[in-house]
């Protein structure tokens, strides 16, 4: 495995260096635009204004940016306005604040509509595309039912993303997966997401792999000497491993936590 | 001709001198005696009209701050009364003395740290406008009061058409919606602002059947509060197949059911904003889950050589209902932000599994139906406490607590029926009386430092302690059994980030979180000792983890139109089990599965680059790449199997890596013309097994992604637009022996539209979709191919 590892990372940083120099050498002189980091959406008349301007209203937001993900691409002074910062997600603001401000009058909400959040996340954009995803490109959910663009967070023990409870996001709608069990899988504390893929898979129920690779990573097996049959713990599984995955045999059904069973069967 | 002396000459020069010191002081005085007298600018000569004069400057350089929305200083300009009230600084306009009126003192930057518009957020207003304001307030004040009426609706009526050729549950789960006819309002919007600060808005869309219904509306008043509700519902639809071995001659077998799932949720807030006191809001949400959905635990059948195969599908009927009483509390008090949320949630579910088994192939019914009912329900009481505060312009500091607590109870029924008579159902296990209990206390405190322009750092330390209960009694097959868990876990996170831009065109950022955490927990499952002891088990554990995440990376613009983005990251969770308990009373006692475990660690790095060049306003284009790879390591204790032992040692049970290649292209080579498209390719590989011997196939595939959009404005009033999306996966992963567990499909869905904008308020939109899908490993049972016709005209009232 380490070879194959050590083949596929030089494979993609030889294709990542040539693809870097190819696209250097085919740089275009003439250009005068600024920096090149974020396609802001279009407000028909607005100009921008800057996230200092944001901030006497949305003084709480502003403050906060800082330690948001996003403030990674956020230029303040180099020229970037619009490009990075508030607007860039939002618009650009100059009618929003002539207006004096309001709920969605000359500002782009990315709240009601995604698609300023897809301008740059495209890997996900291509992950709701498969068949199996959270419905957020059919407008039946939208990107912060899960995430605080803005790094609020991190002040907030009760919930989000960025220094907040394992799961917490998940559990607000899938409360059945989330609830409490006797007898819970351990996978549960190390987050959702060692499991599924929020955003969108190739596998039903969004899981990351379809079979029972996705388990035995970590419920590492072992040969009986002799026989060479895989067990599992003090279990022979090699006839059970046949039927099918861990959970769709129909044994490890209960793949979030039992009530009864410590081995998750039922 | 006179001779010049130096005495005259002397005398001539200091009479000229004189004189022009003496002009200077003139001059000087008279400057200075204009300036003492009058340092404003004159009040406009003639009658001001308000509405042509005067509202154009309030709207440009005042309202944004001193308007319907905002009051700044707790002053309006609004209305004659209004402008005469006292604000934070007092009366601001003395009718007829214009001079002596601090608004215009403040427009006219005579009052330094008090500039209207305020330094940075308007243009200061010129001579003629500060000699309008003059006029208009020596002149009496004339005020035409503004109106805040206003009004806006707009409806979206669609009428929609999807025919599907092929399985049209696999359309609904892949789309999230129906086909047939369907028709309703896609989307409405409502604004409305009446007299005295009251606003209405309301939005949402409402199309049936079984689609999608979605509400929300709010009442506000200014300087008073609002009132907020809403409700949405959606369906989702899931296909009833179940798993497909090649050696049963068959596609998959399948339920003759509509599985679906109707989410729906009611809620409504009221909250209190009056300034100066804390802002209040109190709420409650009604949210319920009714109907079926498709499960991945699939019954067992058997093909004519008895080769048993687990496809059979099961489903399970969902019936949830939950309750959630909200109250929050905002204020600022000495600088401080202090916030507190409660939230109480009472959940309750009952779900029946049913699970085919023993079929044999050919058979339309299974031998007989496993069943498994579920009830479960609970309340939730939690609290968050929040305190926030600039300590310093550079410096500002969060602290939170946070308590919860869950009380539940559940029962779970095992049975099983014979389909041709479902009335002779079987019962051999069922529990009484599951109790559960959950408390957290958490606890955090961070800082945000900005020590300098371009350095910004934060740091954060949350400690979460949670202990978990479960007990209870069961009948296995008649035999009585004791159940029970308690875990404690105690966790403390650091968390530190570090963001720099000193470097020209450079951002370099990192961000490091640590977890330490220690867990006791306790697990047993007891029967009598005359039944099968095989199941008795007694687990005692203490464990510790040690988890570590850490990201860093850069984004540089060393050229105007490009910007680059590499960035790395590293993770690793390493646990140590002590299992000071483990008993399994079978024919191989002691050690028991989670006794061999002794360390488990996962260790894994990520890394990429993304570069973007933008040459131009009507170009910009990406390329990216991402790669990421995982080990999964086991150290297993000695073994006893069925007398032979099993040594102790080192595994590496896992390995997972994936690269990720994408190209994405925006174009607007005309004012007229957009393009944008999207490509990605990735190469994913998970492998278990023992060591370098892969025990299973691995799960290893290619995933190809295309999305591609195109705009063109044909004339001022007609748009046509067209978007492509595909995606293809060639994960044909199978065992030699086993079922076929791979995933290999191609998706393909075409949208062509129309946008007419017939008039100032009306616009009609066509559109005509095409979706196919092909599933390579179903034997073609999820393929389908589907047309669909949209047609929605777009109305504004205004």
């Amino acid at each position: 495995m380490s070879q194959k590892k050590l083949h596929s990372i030089c494979g993609g940083l030889i294709t990542v260096v040539a693809a870097f120099w190819i696209s250097l050498g085919s740089t275009s002189c003439g250009t005068t635009t600024k920096v090149a980091i974020v396609r802001p959406p279009e407000i028909e008349g607005a100009s921008f204004a800057g996230n200092d301007a944001c901030s006497d209203c949305h003084t709480t937001i502003v403050d906060v940016f800082p330690s948001s993900p996003h403030a990674r691409f956020h230029m303040d002074d180099q020229g970037s306005i619009g490009s990075s910062g508030c607007e860039s997600c939002h618009g650009p603001g100059s009618l929003h604040i002539k207006a004096g401000g309001g709920k969605g009058i000359f500002i782009h909400n990315p709240g009601d509509d995604s698609a300023s959040c897809m301008e740059c996340h495209q890997e996900i954009h291509a992950k709701f595309s498969l068949p199996n995803h959270h419905p957020v490109l059919e407008d039946l959910m939208n990107c912060v039912d899960c995430h605080d663009p803005h790094g609020r967070d991190m002040s907030k023990p009760s919930g989000g993303l960025a220094f907040a409870r394992l799961n917490q996001s998940c559990a607000e709608c899938h409360q059945e997966q989330a609830r409490t069990f006797v007898f819970e899988h351990e996978a549960m504390r190390e987050g959702c997401t060692e499991c599924h893929d929020p955003h969108g898979s190739v596998n039903s129920k969004m899981l990351i792999q379809r079979d029972s690779n996705l388990c035995l990573k970590c419920h590492s097996q072992i040969q009986f000497p002799g026989s060479g049959d895989i067990f599992i713990g003090k279990a022979p599984h090699s006839f059970s491993m046949q039927a099918g995955s861990c959970w769709t045999a129909g044994c490890h059904t209960q793949v979030h936590g039992s009530m009864v069973d410590p081995k998750m069967r039922f | 001709m006179t001779a010049i002396t130096p005495k005259k000459s002397l005398h001539y020069i200091a009479g000229t001198c004189i004189r022009f010191f003496l002009l200077v002081a003139m001059a000087k005085s008279f400057v200075i005696l204009l300036g003492q007298n009058d340092p404003l600018p004159p009040p406009t000569a003639r009658n001001v009209d308000f509405n042509a004069d005067i509202l154009p400057i309030l709207r440009e350089s005042c309202f944004q701050c001193h308007g319907q929305e905002n009051i700044e200083g707790d002053y309006r300009l609004t209305s004659r009364a209004e402008a005469l009230k006292e604000g934070d600084y007092g009366s601001n306009i003395e009718i007829g003395n214009s001079a002596e009126s601090t608004l215009i003192q403040f427009v006219a930057h005579l009052e330094e740290d008090y500039e209207m518009p305020p330094i940075g957020k308007g243009d200061k207003l010129t001579n003629e406008e500060i000699g309008l304001l003059r006029a208009w307030i020596d002149q009496g004040l004339p005020f035409e009061d503004i109106s805040e009426e206003s009004f806006y609706f707009k409806v979206a009526p669609q009428l929609r058409f999807i025919a599907v050729d092929g399985n049209k549950n696999a359309f609904r789960e892949h789309y999230w919606m129906r086909d047939g006819v369907n028709g309703g309002i896609q989307n409405f919007e409502w604004k409305q602002t009446l007299e005295g600060g009251t606003s209405f808005s309301g939005d949402g869309r409402i199309t049936a059947p079984n689609d999608r219904y979605n509400v929300e509306a709010e009442i506000q008043k200014r300087d008073l509060g609002f009132f907020r509700f809403g409700l949405d519902q959606a369906r989702t639809y899931d296909d009833p197949h179940g798993g497909y071995s090649p050696s049963f001659n068959l596609g998959p077998y399948a339920l003759n059911r509509d599985l679906h799932l109707d989410l729906s949720n009611v809620w409504f807030e009221f909250g209190l904003n009056r300034p100066d006191l804390p802002s209040l809001t109190v709420g409650y949400e009604y949210r319920s889950r009714n109907g079926s959905k498709s499960m991945l635990q699939w019954g067992p059948a058997f093909d004519a050589a008895f080769n048993g195969r687990s496809i059979f599908p099961a489903w399970k009927r969902i019936d949830q209902e939950t309750h959630i009483i909200t109250l929050g509390l905002e204020h600022e008090w000495n600088g401080f932000r202090i916030q507190d949320d409660f939230r109480g949630e009472f959940y309750s579910q009952t779900h029946t599994l049913e699970t085919g088994d023993f079929i044999s192939d050919g058979d339309p019914l299974p031998g007989f139906v496993s069943t498994q009912e579920d009830d479960y329900d609970h309340f939730q009481g939690s609290n968050a406490l929040t305190v926030e505060k600039k300590l310093k312009p550079w410096w500002l500091a969060s602290g939170g607590y946070y308590y919860s607590h869950l009380d539940g109870d559940a029962n779970l029924a095992l049975g099983n029926f014979d389909p041709s008579n479902p009335a002779g159902a079987g019962m051999p296990f069922s529990t009484r009386g599951i109790q559960l209990s959950s408390e957290s206390h958490i606890m955090n405190l961070n800082s945000l430092l900005e020590p300098s322009h371009h350095t910004t750092g934060y740091a954060g330390i949350q400690t979460e302690w949670t202990r978990r209960k479960g007990t209870g009694d069961t009948t296995f097959f008649g035999t009585p059994t004791t159940l029970g868990s308690n875990v404690d876990r105690f966790q403390i996170e650091e968390n530190f980030g570090l963001r720099h831009t000193g470097i020209a065109n450079t951002i370099l950022y990192t961000d490091v979180r640590i977890q330490q955490e220690s867990i006791g927990q306790t697990e047993n499952s007891l029967l009598d000792d005359s039944f099968d002891s095989r199941e008795d088990f007694m687990r005692d554990t203490d464990a510790k983890g040690r988890h570590a995440n850490v990201e860093l990376g850069t984004t540089f613009s060393p050229l105007n139109q490009w910007s680059f983005n590499p960035t790395y990251g590293y993770r690793r969770r390493h646990h140590d089990f002590n299992n000071l308990l483990d008993t399994d009373r079978g024919p191989q006692p002691g050690n028991g599965y989670p006794a061999a475990i002794l360390e488990r660690e996962t260790e894994g790095q990520n890394w990429g680059l993304k570069t973007t060049w933008k040459p131009a306003r009507w170009l910009k284009t990406s390329l990216a790449y991402e790669g990421e790879q995982s080990d999964y390591r086991t150290t297993i204790g000695t073994l006893n199997l069925n007398g032979v032992t099993y040594p102790a040692g080192s595994l590496l049970a896992g390995n997972f890596d994936s690269h990720t290649y994408r190209f994405t292209t925006t174009l607007t080579p005309a004012v007229r013309w957009f393009w944008m498209g999207s490509a990605s390719y990735t190469d994913s590989r998970i492998v278990s097994g023992i060591n370098d011997n892969d025990t299973i196939a691995p799960y290893a595939g290619d995933l190809y992604t295309l999305f591609s959009s195109w705009t063109f404005l044909y004339d001022e009033s007609t748009r046509l637009m067209a978007n492509y999306t595909f995606s293809h996966a060639d994960y044909g992963q199978s065992l030699p022996l086993g079922l076929p567990m791979g995933s290999e499909f191609s998706q393909h869905a075409w949208q062509f539209e129309v946008h007419k904008q017939l008039s100032e308020r009306d616009t009609l939109g066509v559109q005509y979709a095409y979706y196919r899908y092909r599933d390579d490993l179903s034997n073609g049972y999820l393929d389908y191919d589907a047309h669909g016709i949209f047609i929605t005209w777009t109305k504004v009232f205004q």
